[in-house]
């Protein structure tokens, strides 16, 4: 069974692309689901068995920081891997994030490449990346 | 590179010019596999006659993404250019087929999306140990001739041999 994937982020491009490249790996994927923000990851989250969320900090009504507390806070998500994808790499925003464990942390911009790279990491190996 | 609060809250752009540039240049070939360069006004002039009109003789049109920021300054960074470049960065960065359809809401996303990545790579690059928020971009079709928010401070580039206006605007503090 293929990992069930969660992409959020307020650009329907950027949703696109990773969309695009997640289609193209080596990896299984199962279902590709896809939220504009935090509010919509949360409904998205409840309503359906993701095992990875990929997602963007700066979004209107529920930034990417505030989802990854709310999920925090939650056993139902304990197991679910976190990547962030963002153009704010900043050591301010890598210490905010820290105890909210997330796996990998993808600076923009990147090739696709580095999408496949986080992708297949993410189905195989079990240790945290930071 | 970043002053320090302490000594001035609001910041020259010319302290920040050349490195806004750099993200743009690394953001156009690093995610949209565009060749940028900057560019002087003469040359610039002549690119922006080039796509002032549509085939049809109409008026071309032209898309501007603002992104404001707000941090240890705050400000907002505008990104103008032709629709057609817009377009073409879309189908880069996705990597659609030559003859496949492009909605027009989605060309507004990807220069909203390219000026969101140009305004984080720049904070990042330039002012890394700091936090800022990123407002989302907010992006409106405009005439090619009314596209600078500083003309005398926007800095010219050819992205693919199309004209990219880039502005920075601080807000006094």
């Amino acid at each position: 069974m293929g990992l069930n994937l969660l992409i959020v982020d307020d650009s329907a491009m950027m949703r696109a692309m990773i969309k695009r490249v997640a289609g193209l790996c080596e990896i299984p994927i199962g279902t590709i689901f896809e939220a504009a923000n935090g509010a919509e990851a949360l409904k998205v989250l409840e309503a359906n068995d993701v095992q990875a969320l990929f997602t963007d900090i700066n979004m209107p009504v529920m930034t990417g920081i505030e989802l990854l507390r709310a999920i925090a806070t939650d056993a139902r998500w304990k197991n679910l891997l976190r990547v962030i994808i963002s153009t704010d790499g900043s050591e301010a925003r890598r210490n905010e994030v820290q105890d909210l464990d997330v796996r990998l942390y993808v600076e923009k911009p990147f090739r696709p490449e580095v999408m496949r790279d986080v992708l297949s990491t993410i189905s195989t190996a079990d240790t945290a990346v930071h | 590179m970043c002053s320090q609060p302490s000594r001035r809250q609001t910041p020259l752009f010319t302290e920040h010019a050349e490195a806004l540039q750099r993200a743009l240049l690394e953001v156009s070939q690093e995610s949209f596999y565009s060749v940028a360069e900057a560019c002087e006004a003469p040359r610039f002039d002549e690119a922006t006659m080039e796509f002032a009109a549509g085939a049809d003789g109409a008026p071309a049109r032209w898309l501007r993404a603002e992104v404001a920021f707000n941090g240890a300054f705050s400000g907002r960074v505008a990104v103008t250019m032709p629709y057609t470049l817009a377009s073409d960065l879309l189908a880069n960065f996705v990597g659609l087929m030559p003859d496949e359809q492009i909605p027009e809401r989605d060309v507004f996303d990807a220069t909203g999306e390219f000026a969101n990545m140009v305004c984080g790579t720049w904070l990042t690059r330039d002012c890394g140990r700091r936090r800022f928020d990123l407002q989302p971009p907010a992006v409106s079709a405009i005439d090619a001739r009314a596209s600078a928010i500083d003309p005398s401070a926007d800095q010219l580039v050819l992205v693919n041999e199309q004209p990219v206006r880039l502005g920075l605007a601080f807000l006094a503090s």
